[in-house]
């Protein structure tokens, strides 16, 4: 099962202000889903939580450069249909943004591989090891300065904010073959930068373009 | 310039509405609360479509906003206050000394720090 981009699926919002909570909605489609959101604040808020339709998002990754605080969260098999990401912190942050999507094809589990780091240069580089072959690399990329990112070889746009200059990031193509080390990367203007990413292994379970769970007979013949 | 410190004192819940431009319409606590519930009912504006909602800090004024020439203390070493470009800014506590700010600049800030 290929991995796809719920196309549905991706917002980009930022909340105007000192906000301690901030609330966007989103329509979630297909199956075998993870629904990944990249986040960050200023104010280097470290609580910051988020839920999808009431249940808890995992936080896989998180990064600062002193200010800006980036994280990813994810959730495997989300509620489908249109409900709503809640982005929370206790003492507030000026500016919260996220950059949601939804793949499916994605395995229901944790994240196999995550990565945040920082730096004070012209090209934010988010690095992992991927362990299944074929998993998706995800990361929130971002700069201080504000400044436009052009994705690298090997990395696209999923969402950013209208000029380009922060936003979710995904491998190009999704699926990353063979397993190792995948970089993902964004240059700019010389900055500081900070970056939260994750990997996460494809869907490895019963292949439902071949199996009837209605008639296992069907499913027998097909599997063998 | 001489700056008034103000004081947080609980939360404001908003949604956010777009019609071709964006309108604010406050709300309860109840009702920003089940947004984030499966049984959630989402806002709604004639003739503007929903765009997200959000809570923020109240303050001990008159309508419970902050304005240009107030401060008030984050209580983490911060303290909030309007920057230049109108928007809530949050900056270092020690640009404030006798309700003065130290280096004015501070509030003309660009890039995405706030």
């Amino acid at each position: 099962m290929a991995i796809t981009l719920d196309a549905s699926s991706p917002i980009g919002a930022q909340s105007s202000g000192k906000v301690t909570s901030f609330t966007n909605s989103m329509t979630l489609a297909g199956s075998n889903s993870m629904l990944i959101v990249g986040h960050f604040n200023n104010d280097n808020r470290t609580d910051v939580t988020c839920t999808w339709n009431g249940t808890s998002m995992t936080k896989d990754a998180t990064s600062t450069d002193g200010t800006l605080r980036a994280n990813i969260y994810s959730l495997g098999n989300p509620d489908t249909g249109t409900h709503n990401a809640v982005l929370t912190t206790a003492q507030g942050a000026t500016d919260m943004w996220i950059y949601a999507a939804n793949w499916n094809g994605l395995q229901d589990a944790a994240a196999e591989a995550t990565s945040g780091t920082n730096g004070n240069s012209g090209t934010n580089t988010n690095t992992v090891t991927t362990i299944a072959d074929n998993a998706l690399h995800a990361a929130m990329m971002l700069n201080q300065n504000g400044n436009v990112q052009t994705a690298s070889a090997g990395n696209q746009a999923v969402k950013t904010d209208a000029t380009g200059t922060h936003g979710l990031y995904a491998s190009s193509p999704y699926s990353v073959t063979p397993a190792g080390s995948n970089s993902l990367a964004v240059t700019f203007t010389s900055s500081l930068w900070n970056n939260a990413g994750a990997s996460y292994a494809p869907y490895s379970g019963p292949n439902p373009d071949l199996v009837d769970v209605e008639n296992p007979m069907i499913a027998q013949l097909v599997i063998h | 310039m001489a700056y008034t410190q103000i004081y947080i004192i609980g939360s404001k819940y908003f949604h956010i509405f777009n019609d071709g431009n964006p309108i604010e319409v406050e709300t309860t606590q109840e009702d920003y609360d089940q947004l984030a519930t499966p049984e959630h009912i989402d806002p709604i504006y004639e003739g503007a479509r929903w765009t997200g909602s959000y809570q923020r800090n109240k303050y001990d004024t008159s309508d419970g906003n902050l304005h240009t020439n107030e401060y008030a203390d984050s209580g983490d070493g911060k303290i909030e206050l309007i920057m230049n470009d109108g928007r809530v800014g949050s900056i270092s506590s020690s640009y404030m000394v006798n309700n003065e700010l130290t280096d004015p600049s501070i509030l003309n800030r660009t890039g995405l720090i706030y």
